[in-house]
Protein backbone atom coordinates (compact mmCIF):
# COMPACT_ATOMS: atom_id res chain seq x y z
CA UNK A 1 0.00 0.00 0.00
CA UNK A 2 1.64 3.90 -1.03
CA UNK A 3 1.21 5.93 2.06
CA UNK A 4 1.33 9.72 1.70
CA UNK A 5 2.35 9.26 5.61
CA UNK A 6 3.65 6.70 7.93
CA UNK A 7 4.58 7.07 11.72
CA UNK A 8 6.58 4.52 13.32
CA UNK A 9 6.44 3.90 16.79
CA UNK A 10 7.30 7.71 17.02
CA UNK A 11 7.69 9.29 20.43
CA UNK A 12 7.82 13.18 21.54
CA UNK A 13 7.74 14.50 24.90
CA UNK A 14 7.00 17.65 25.96
CA UNK A 15 7.38 18.19 29.74
CA UNK A 16 4.35 16.32 31.26
CA UNK A 17 3.06 15.45 28.34
CA UNK A 18 3.81 12.32 25.81
CA UNK A 19 3.16 11.61 22.46
CA UNK A 20 3.36 8.59 21.06
CA UNK A 21 2.12 7.51 17.61
CA UNK A 22 2.78 3.38 17.35
CA UNK A 23 1.66 2.58 14.16
CA UNK A 24 0.30 5.95 12.27
CA UNK A 25 -0.38 5.52 8.39
CA UNK A 26 -2.13 7.94 5.69
CA UNK A 27 -3.32 5.99 2.54
CA UNK A 28 -2.54 8.13 -0.64
CA UNK A 29 -5.61 9.69 -1.97
CA UNK A 30 -7.91 9.61 1.34
CA UNK A 31 -9.28 12.03 3.29
CA UNK A 32 -8.23 10.90 7.13
CA UNK A 33 -9.46 12.88 10.36
CA UNK A 34 -7.45 12.86 13.25
CA UNK A 35 -9.68 13.25 16.40
CA UNK A 36 -8.94 13.84 20.11
CA UNK A 37 -9.97 15.77 23.23
CA UNK A 38 -7.69 19.11 23.81
CA UNK A 39 -4.52 18.16 24.85
CA UNK A 40 -4.60 14.67 23.28
CA UNK A 41 -1.56 15.45 20.75
CA UNK A 42 -3.25 16.38 17.66
CA UNK A 43 -1.51 20.23 17.01
CA UNK A 44 2.13 18.14 17.93
CA UNK A 45 1.43 15.23 15.23
CA UNK A 46 0.70 18.07 13.11
CA UNK A 47 3.59 19.99 13.75
CA UNK A 48 5.99 16.97 13.79
CA UNK A 49 4.69 15.90 10.29
CA UNK A 50 5.15 19.49 8.88
CA UNK A 51 9.05 19.39 10.48
CA UNK A 52 7.97 22.14 13.25
CA UNK A 53 9.36 19.16 15.94
CA UNK A 54 11.40 16.71 15.97
CA UNK A 55 10.86 13.44 17.21
CA UNK A 56 12.83 12.16 19.76
CA UNK A 57 12.39 8.36 18.64
CA UNK A 58 11.07 6.04 15.92
CA UNK A 59 10.67 6.77 12.41
CA UNK A 60 8.63 9.78 10.37
CA UNK A 61 8.00 10.00 6.83
CA UNK A 62 6.25 12.07 4.82
CA UNK A 63 5.79 11.80 0.89
CA UNK A 64 8.56 9.13 1.43
CA UNK A 65 11.06 12.14 2.82
CA UNK A 66 12.09 11.04 6.38
CA UNK A 67 13.85 14.51 7.13
CA UNK A 68 11.19 16.76 6.21
CA UNK A 69 12.52 19.76 7.95
CA UNK A 70 15.15 19.40 5.75
CA UNK A 71 13.40 18.29 2.49
CA UNK A 72 12.51 21.72 0.49
CA UNK A 73 11.39 19.05 -2.54
CA UNK A 74 8.82 17.19 0.01
CA UNK A 75 7.26 20.44 1.46
CA UNK A 76 6.91 22.32 -2.21
CA UNK A 77 4.11 19.04 -2.31
CA UNK A 78 2.29 19.83 0.69
CA UNK A 79 -0.17 22.85 2.09
CA UNK A 80 -1.01 23.26 5.49
CA UNK A 81 -2.86 25.07 8.21
CA UNK A 82 -1.29 24.69 11.50
CA UNK A 83 -2.39 26.01 14.70
CA UNK A 84 -1.00 29.36 16.38
CA UNK A 85 1.23 29.90 12.99
CA UNK A 86 -0.06 31.73 10.50
CA UNK A 87 1.45 34.80 7.59
CA UNK A 88 2.71 38.26 8.24
CA UNK A 89 -0.28 39.64 9.87
CA UNK A 90 0.14 43.09 8.18
CA UNK A 91 -0.03 41.73 4.59
CA UNK A 92 -2.85 41.37 2.53
CA UNK A 93 -3.84 38.72 -0.08
CA UNK A 94 -2.07 40.84 -2.82
CA UNK A 95 1.22 41.14 -0.95
CA UNK A 96 1.05 37.14 0.08
CA UNK A 97 0.61 36.23 -3.47
CA UNK A 98 3.77 37.93 -4.69
CA UNK A 99 5.90 36.87 -1.59
CA UNK A 100 4.56 33.14 -1.58
CA UNK A 101 4.68 33.41 -5.56
CA UNK A 102 8.99 33.42 -4.67
CA UNK A 103 8.50 30.51 -2.51
CA UNK A 104 6.85 27.71 -3.98
CA UNK A 105 8.45 26.35 -7.42
CA UNK A 106 5.08 25.62 -8.43
CA UNK A 107 2.98 28.51 -7.77
CA UNK A 108 -0.24 28.63 -9.73
CA UNK A 109 -1.13 32.57 -9.63
CA UNK A 110 -4.20 32.35 -11.59
CA UNK A 111 -5.74 29.29 -8.90
CA UNK A 112 -4.86 31.98 -5.83
CA UNK A 113 -6.10 34.90 -7.93
CA UNK A 114 -9.49 32.37 -8.25
CA UNK A 115 -9.52 30.91 -4.86
CA UNK A 116 -9.37 34.93 -3.37
CA UNK A 117 -12.27 36.09 -5.24
CA UNK A 118 -14.34 32.49 -5.05
CA UNK A 119 -13.77 33.36 -1.01
CA UNK A 120 -14.56 37.15 -1.92
CA UNK A 121 -11.17 37.90 0.06
CA UNK A 122 -10.54 41.42 -0.33
CA UNK A 123 -7.34 42.11 -2.00
CA UNK A 124 -6.17 44.63 0.12
CA UNK A 125 -7.16 43.94 3.18
CA UNK A 126 -4.10 42.76 6.06
CA UNK A 127 -4.24 39.27 6.84
CA UNK A 128 -4.67 40.63 10.73
CA UNK A 129 -8.36 42.27 10.05
CA UNK A 130 -9.77 39.75 8.33
CA UNK A 131 -12.28 37.29 10.48
CA UNK A 132 -11.31 34.30 11.55
CA UNK A 133 -13.28 32.59 8.85
CA UNK A 134 -11.77 34.86 6.28
CA UNK A 135 -8.21 34.37 7.83
CA UNK A 136 -8.68 30.42 7.02
CA UNK A 137 -10.41 31.17 3.73
CA UNK A 138 -6.74 33.07 2.68
CA UNK A 139 -4.32 30.22 4.36
CA UNK A 140 -6.67 27.82 2.75
CA UNK A 141 -6.18 29.63 -0.84
CA UNK A 142 -2.24 29.73 -0.11
CA UNK A 143 -2.30 25.77 0.67
CA UNK A 144 -4.27 25.01 -2.74
CA UNK A 145 -2.59 27.21 -4.82
CA UNK A 146 0.95 24.91 -5.89
CA UNK A 147 -0.37 22.00 -6.90
CA UNK A 148 -0.13 20.29 -3.70
CA UNK A 149 -0.86 16.58 -3.14
CA UNK A 150 -1.02 16.37 0.59
CA UNK A 151 -2.89 18.65 2.79
CA UNK A 152 -2.85 18.86 6.52
CA UNK A 153 -5.26 20.99 8.12
CA UNK A 154 -4.76 21.51 11.76
CA UNK A 155 -8.24 22.34 12.86
CA UNK A 156 -9.13 24.53 10.15
CA UNK A 157 -12.93 24.81 10.91
CA UNK A 158 -13.26 25.52 13.98
CA UNK A 159 -14.30 29.07 15.23
CA UNK A 160 -16.61 29.11 11.78
CA UNK A 161 -19.94 29.87 11.48
CA UNK A 162 -22.09 26.98 9.58
CA UNK A 163 -21.93 28.68 6.13
CA UNK A 164 -17.65 29.62 5.75
CA UNK A 165 -17.32 25.59 7.05
CA UNK A 166 -19.67 24.45 4.54
CA UNK A 167 -18.01 26.29 2.12
CA UNK A 168 -14.68 25.32 3.20
CA UNK A 169 -15.66 21.30 3.42
CA UNK A 170 -17.05 22.00 -0.45
CA UNK A 171 -13.63 22.48 -1.60
CA UNK A 172 -12.03 20.04 1.02
CA UNK A 173 -14.28 17.64 -1.06
CA UNK A 174 -13.29 19.24 -4.57
CA UNK A 175 -9.92 18.44 -3.88
CA UNK A 176 -10.10 15.01 -2.67
CA UNK A 177 -11.93 14.12 -6.02
CA UNK A 178 -8.40 13.75 -7.43
CA UNK A 179 -7.07 10.22 -6.32
CA UNK A 180 -3.56 11.68 -6.31
CA UNK A 181 -4.35 14.19 -3.37
CA UNK A 182 -4.43 13.30 0.06
CA UNK A 183 -5.80 15.13 3.19
CA UNK A 184 -4.67 14.65 6.78
CA UNK A 185 -7.57 17.12 8.73
CA UNK A 186 -7.78 17.56 12.86
CA UNK A 187 -11.25 18.63 13.75
CA UNK A 188 -13.38 18.87 17.46
CA UNK A 189 -16.07 18.88 15.04
CA UNK A 190 -16.85 15.45 14.60
CA UNK A 191 -19.69 16.26 12.19
CA UNK A 192 -17.45 17.68 9.30
CA UNK A 193 -15.07 14.91 9.34
CA UNK A 194 -17.93 12.23 8.78
CA UNK A 195 -18.83 14.40 5.87
CA UNK A 196 -15.36 14.30 4.53
CA UNK A 197 -13.25 11.72 5.89
CA UNK A 198 -12.49 8.18 4.72
CA UNK A 199 -10.54 7.24 8.07
CA UNK A 200 -10.44 8.24 11.42
CA UNK A 201 -8.09 7.62 14.04
CA UNK A 202 -8.62 8.34 17.82
CA UNK A 203 -5.75 10.22 20.08
CA UNK A 204 -6.17 10.21 23.79
CA UNK A 205 -3.77 11.79 25.88
CA UNK A 206 -1.03 11.04 23.18
CA UNK A 207 -1.78 7.91 22.23
CA UNK A 208 -3.55 6.39 19.27
CA UNK A 209 -6.36 4.53 20.75
CA UNK A 210 -7.64 3.37 16.86
CA UNK A 211 -7.87 3.70 13.05
CA UNK A 212 -10.48 2.57 11.50
CA UNK A 213 -12.23 3.44 8.11
CA UNK A 214 -15.16 5.74 8.67
CA UNK A 215 -18.34 3.78 7.37
CA UNK A 216 -17.11 0.23 8.48
CA UNK A 217 -16.81 1.95 11.94
CA UNK A 218 -20.36 3.56 11.97
CA UNK A 219 -21.65 0.17 10.50
CA UNK A 220 -20.08 -2.00 13.17
CA UNK A 221 -21.33 -0.52 16.64
CA UNK A 222 -25.18 0.44 17.84
CA UNK A 223 -26.24 2.56 20.82
CA UNK A 224 -29.02 0.44 22.63
CA UNK A 225 -30.83 2.13 25.36
CA UNK A 226 -32.36 -0.25 27.96
CA UNK A 227 -33.54 0.36 32.03
CA UNK A 228 -31.20 -0.09 34.80
CA UNK A 229 -33.30 -3.29 35.76
CA UNK A 230 -33.31 -5.06 31.94
CA UNK A 231 -28.99 -4.46 32.16
CA UNK A 232 -28.44 -7.65 33.79
CA UNK A 233 -30.25 -9.54 29.97
CA UNK A 234 -26.66 -8.61 28.37
CA UNK A 235 -23.71 -10.26 28.25
CA UNK A 236 -21.23 -7.55 29.98
CA UNK A 237 -18.52 -9.09 27.63
CA UNK A 238 -20.43 -7.63 24.16
CA UNK A 239 -20.91 -4.24 25.88
CA UNK A 240 -18.26 -1.97 24.95
CA UNK A 241 -19.43 1.06 26.69
CA UNK A 242 -21.83 2.36 29.17
CA UNK A 243 -23.84 5.53 29.71
CA UNK A 244 -25.76 5.65 32.35
CA UNK A 245 -28.66 7.77 32.79
CA UNK A 246 -31.28 8.39 35.27
CA UNK A 247 -34.20 6.96 33.90
CA UNK A 248 -32.49 4.59 31.29
CA UNK A 249 -28.65 3.02 30.25
CA UNK A 250 -27.03 3.30 27.11
CA UNK A 251 -24.90 0.80 25.73
CA UNK A 252 -22.28 0.48 22.69
CA UNK A 253 -22.31 -2.72 21.20
CA UNK A 254 -21.21 -4.84 18.07
CA UNK A 255 -24.25 -4.82 15.92
CA UNK A 256 -23.46 -9.11 16.02
CA UNK A 257 -23.38 -8.94 19.54
CA UNK A 258 -26.94 -7.45 20.26
CA UNK A 259 -30.01 -9.45 21.41
CA UNK A 260 -32.45 -9.91 19.28
CA UNK A 261 -34.69 -8.17 22.01
CA UNK A 262 -32.97 -4.83 22.21
CA UNK A 263 -33.37 -2.25 19.47
CA UNK A 264 -30.60 -0.93 17.97
CA UNK A 265 -29.78 2.89 17.38
CA UNK A 266 -27.47 3.96 14.64
CA UNK A 267 -24.53 6.27 16.26
CA UNK A 268 -23.26 9.76 14.82
CA UNK A 269 -19.56 9.63 14.64
CA UNK A 270 -19.39 12.14 17.44
CA UNK A 271 -21.39 10.02 19.91
CA UNK A 272 -19.87 7.02 18.81
CA UNK A 273 -16.05 8.46 19.34
CA UNK A 274 -16.87 9.71 22.86
CA UNK A 275 -18.52 6.55 23.62
CA UNK A 276 -15.39 4.52 22.24
CA UNK A 277 -13.06 7.03 24.27
CA UNK A 278 -15.25 6.46 27.49
CA UNK A 279 -15.27 2.63 26.84
CA UNK A 280 -11.99 1.77 25.53
CA UNK A 281 -11.33 0.69 22.49
CA UNK A 282 -11.20 -3.19 21.86
CA UNK A 283 -10.88 -3.65 18.28
CA UNK B 1 15.82 34.50 -0.52
CA UNK B 2 14.42 37.25 -2.50
CA UNK B 3 10.82 36.41 -1.54
CA UNK B 4 11.76 36.67 2.14
CA UNK B 5 13.09 40.15 1.69
CA UNK B 6 10.29 41.01 -0.11
CA UNK B 7 8.02 40.36 2.91
CA UNK B 8 10.04 42.38 4.90
CA UNK B 9 9.45 45.06 2.47
CA UNK B 10 6.04 45.17 2.81
CA UNK B 11 6.14 45.02 6.13
CA UNK B 12 8.59 48.05 6.61
CA UNK B 13 6.81 49.77 4.19
CA UNK B 14 3.98 49.90 6.38
CA UNK B 15 5.75 50.09 9.83
CA UNK B 16 8.81 52.49 9.47
CA UNK B 17 6.95 55.93 9.30
CA UNK B 18 8.29 56.82 12.75
CA UNK B 19 11.63 54.99 12.99
CA UNK B 20 12.41 56.40 9.55
CA UNK B 21 12.07 60.09 10.56
CA UNK B 22 13.81 59.39 13.46
CA UNK B 23 16.59 58.05 11.09
CA UNK B 24 16.62 61.14 8.84
CA UNK B 25 16.55 63.05 12.33
CA UNK B 26 19.90 61.30 13.58
CA UNK B 27 21.74 61.15 10.12
CA UNK B 28 20.82 65.25 9.98
CA UNK B 29 22.95 65.68 13.40
CA UNK B 30 25.47 63.50 12.33
CA UNK B 31 26.10 65.93 9.35
CA UNK B 32 25.94 68.80 11.63
CA UNK B 33 27.68 67.68 14.86
CA UNK B 34 31.09 65.83 14.88
CA UNK B 35 30.51 63.63 17.90
CA UNK B 36 29.85 60.04 17.09
CA UNK B 37 26.99 59.53 18.85
CA UNK B 38 24.23 60.44 15.95
CA UNK B 39 26.23 58.54 13.82
CA UNK B 40 26.17 55.31 15.80
CA UNK B 41 22.14 56.42 16.53
CA UNK B 42 21.37 56.31 12.64
CA UNK B 43 22.58 52.50 12.24
CA UNK B 44 20.99 51.68 15.55
CA UNK B 45 17.49 53.18 14.54
CA UNK B 46 18.36 51.25 11.41
CA UNK B 47 19.11 48.28 12.58
CA UNK B 48 16.21 48.60 14.97
CA UNK B 49 13.96 48.15 12.15
CA UNK B 50 15.49 45.07 10.88
CA UNK B 51 15.07 43.66 14.44
CA UNK B 52 11.39 44.97 13.97
CA UNK B 53 10.83 42.49 11.13
CA UNK B 54 12.24 39.45 13.74
CA UNK B 55 9.30 40.73 15.75
CA UNK B 56 6.57 40.31 13.63
CA UNK B 57 8.01 37.22 12.72
CA UNK B 58 7.53 35.66 15.79
CA UNK B 59 4.68 37.58 17.09
CA UNK B 60 2.81 36.61 13.91
CA UNK B 61 3.94 32.77 14.00
CA UNK B 62 5.45 33.38 10.72
CA UNK B 63 8.78 32.30 12.11
CA UNK B 64 7.30 28.61 12.54
CA UNK B 65 5.10 28.97 9.66
CA UNK B 66 7.69 29.65 7.50
CA UNK B 67 10.06 26.74 8.66
CA UNK B 68 7.28 24.46 6.94
CA UNK B 69 7.92 26.33 3.77
CA UNK B 70 10.26 24.95 1.16
CA UNK B 71 13.28 26.64 2.70
CA UNK B 72 15.80 25.54 4.39
CA UNK B 73 16.11 27.32 7.88
CA UNK B 74 19.09 28.15 7.26
CA UNK B 75 17.69 29.98 3.70
CA UNK B 76 15.56 31.82 6.93
CA UNK B 77 18.31 33.15 8.81
CA UNK B 78 20.31 34.19 6.29
CA UNK B 79 17.81 36.59 4.90
CA UNK B 80 17.56 38.22 8.10
CA UNK B 81 21.41 39.15 8.28
CA UNK B 82 20.88 40.13 4.49
CA UNK B 83 18.14 42.55 5.62
CA UNK B 84 20.48 43.63 8.49
CA UNK B 85 23.32 44.21 6.45
CA UNK B 86 21.30 45.97 4.11
CA UNK B 87 20.12 48.46 7.12
CA UNK B 88 24.00 49.18 7.76
CA UNK B 89 25.04 49.99 4.33
CA UNK B 90 22.11 52.45 4.01
CA UNK B 91 22.73 53.98 7.51
CA UNK B 92 26.50 54.67 6.13
CA UNK B 93 25.18 56.27 2.97
CA UNK B 94 22.52 57.98 4.87
CA UNK B 95 25.44 59.48 7.28
CA UNK B 96 27.54 60.16 4.63
CA UNK B 97 25.70 62.05 2.11
CA UNK B 98 24.62 64.10 5.64
CA UNK B 99 28.28 64.81 6.19
CA UNK B 100 29.13 65.71 2.91
CA UNK B 101 26.40 68.16 2.48
CA UNK B 102 26.78 69.39 5.82
CA UNK B 103 30.33 69.71 5.53
CA UNK B 104 31.21 67.93 8.46
CA UNK B 105 34.59 65.38 8.14
CA UNK B 106 35.91 62.25 8.71
CA UNK B 107 33.72 60.18 6.60
CA UNK B 108 36.10 56.92 6.53
CA UNK B 109 36.17 57.25 10.66
CA UNK B 110 32.37 57.82 10.64
CA UNK B 111 31.73 54.88 8.09
CA UNK B 112 34.16 52.74 10.13
CA UNK B 113 32.48 52.91 13.43
CA UNK B 114 28.96 52.46 11.82
CA UNK B 115 29.83 49.50 10.39
CA UNK B 116 31.82 47.77 13.41
CA UNK B 117 28.95 48.92 16.06
CA UNK B 118 26.34 47.54 13.39
CA UNK B 119 27.89 44.28 12.93
CA UNK B 120 28.72 43.75 16.19
CA UNK B 121 25.18 44.62 17.69
CA UNK B 122 24.19 41.97 15.05
CA UNK B 123 26.43 39.55 15.96
CA UNK B 124 25.53 39.91 19.65
CA UNK B 125 21.71 40.10 19.48
CA UNK B 126 20.55 38.02 16.60
CA UNK B 127 21.49 34.63 18.14
CA UNK B 128 19.87 35.67 21.39
CA UNK B 129 16.77 36.53 19.82
CA UNK B 130 16.67 33.39 17.64
CA UNK B 131 17.32 31.64 20.44
CA UNK B 132 15.40 32.55 23.12
CA UNK B 133 12.81 35.16 21.27
CA UNK B 134 11.93 39.08 20.40
CA UNK B 135 10.49 39.39 24.19
CA UNK B 136 13.01 37.48 26.12
CA UNK B 137 15.75 39.13 24.71
CA UNK B 138 14.77 42.42 24.93
CA UNK B 139 17.19 43.36 27.98
CA UNK B 140 19.80 41.55 25.97
CA UNK B 141 20.14 43.94 22.74
CA UNK B 142 19.20 47.38 24.78
CA UNK B 143 22.74 46.54 27.01
CA UNK B 144 24.89 45.48 23.95
CA UNK B 145 22.98 48.20 22.05
CA UNK B 146 24.37 51.07 24.99
CA UNK B 147 27.96 49.09 25.62
CA UNK B 148 28.53 49.84 21.44
CA UNK B 149 27.21 53.46 21.67
CA UNK B 150 29.44 54.03 24.85
CA UNK B 151 32.47 52.79 23.25
CA UNK B 152 31.80 54.22 19.31
CA UNK B 153 31.64 57.65 21.51
CA UNK B 154 35.30 56.91 23.67
CA UNK B 155 36.74 56.26 19.88
CA UNK B 156 35.22 59.34 18.88
CA UNK B 157 37.79 61.12 21.57
CA UNK B 158 40.19 59.83 19.17
CA UNK B 159 40.08 61.78 16.34
CA UNK B 160 43.65 62.77 15.86
CA UNK B 161 45.27 60.45 13.10
CA UNK B 162 48.35 60.01 15.38
CA UNK B 163 46.21 57.92 17.79
CA UNK B 164 47.25 54.48 17.73
CA UNK B 165 43.66 52.99 19.11
CA UNK B 166 42.23 55.69 15.66
CA UNK B 167 43.92 53.81 13.39
CA UNK B 168 43.02 50.70 15.28
CA UNK B 169 39.42 51.13 14.35
CA UNK B 170 39.86 50.95 11.57
CA UNK B 171 39.96 47.48 11.95
CA UNK B 172 37.10 47.12 13.91
CA UNK B 173 34.65 46.50 10.80
CA UNK B 174 36.91 43.66 9.69
CA UNK B 175 36.61 41.99 13.66
CA UNK B 176 32.95 43.01 13.74
CA UNK B 177 32.89 41.23 9.60
CA UNK B 178 34.21 37.85 11.11
CA UNK B 179 31.84 37.88 14.73
CA UNK B 180 28.51 38.60 12.59
CA UNK B 181 29.96 35.08 10.11
CA UNK B 182 30.51 33.14 13.35
CA UNK B 183 27.22 34.66 14.97
CA UNK B 184 24.88 33.39 11.73
CA UNK B 185 26.63 29.99 12.06
CA UNK B 186 25.32 30.07 15.82
CA UNK B 187 22.21 31.88 15.01
CA UNK B 188 21.40 28.74 11.94
CA UNK B 189 22.41 26.30 14.52
CA UNK B 190 19.92 27.69 16.87
CA UNK B 191 17.52 27.28 14.29
CA UNK B 192 18.46 24.21 12.73
CA UNK B 193 17.09 22.88 16.24
CA UNK B 194 14.69 24.98 17.02
CA UNK B 195 11.41 22.82 18.41
CA UNK B 196 8.26 25.03 17.85
CA UNK B 197 6.35 23.38 20.47
CA UNK B 198 4.89 26.72 22.02
CA UNK B 199 4.69 29.27 18.67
Amino acid sequence: MDYAIACTDVRKSLGSFSLHLANFFVEKGTVHGLIGANGSGKTTTIKLLLGLMKQDEGVLSVLSSTDIAQDGEAKNKIGFIVDETSVPSLLNPKEMGMVFSGLYRAWDSQTYAQLVSRFKLDENKPYRSCSRGMKVKFLLAVALSHNASLLILDEPTSGLDPLSRDEILSLLAEYSKDEEHTILITSHITSDLEKLCDYITLLDDGKIRFTEEKDSLLDTYRLVRTTHASLSDFDPDSIIAKREGEFQVELLMRKEQIPSFAEPVRLTLEELVILLAKGGYKG
Amino acid sequence: MKALLLKDWYLLRKRWGVLFGMVLLFSVLAGVQTTMLYTLMTTMMLLMISLNTLAYDQHDGWDAYACALPLSRAQLVLSKYVLACICIVVSVILVLVSTLLFGGSNLLASASAQLAFGFFFVACNFPLIIRFGFEKSRVYYLVVAGVLIGLGSVFSQYTQPSFSAFKLSYLLPLVGLLALLGSLKLSISFMKNKDFSET
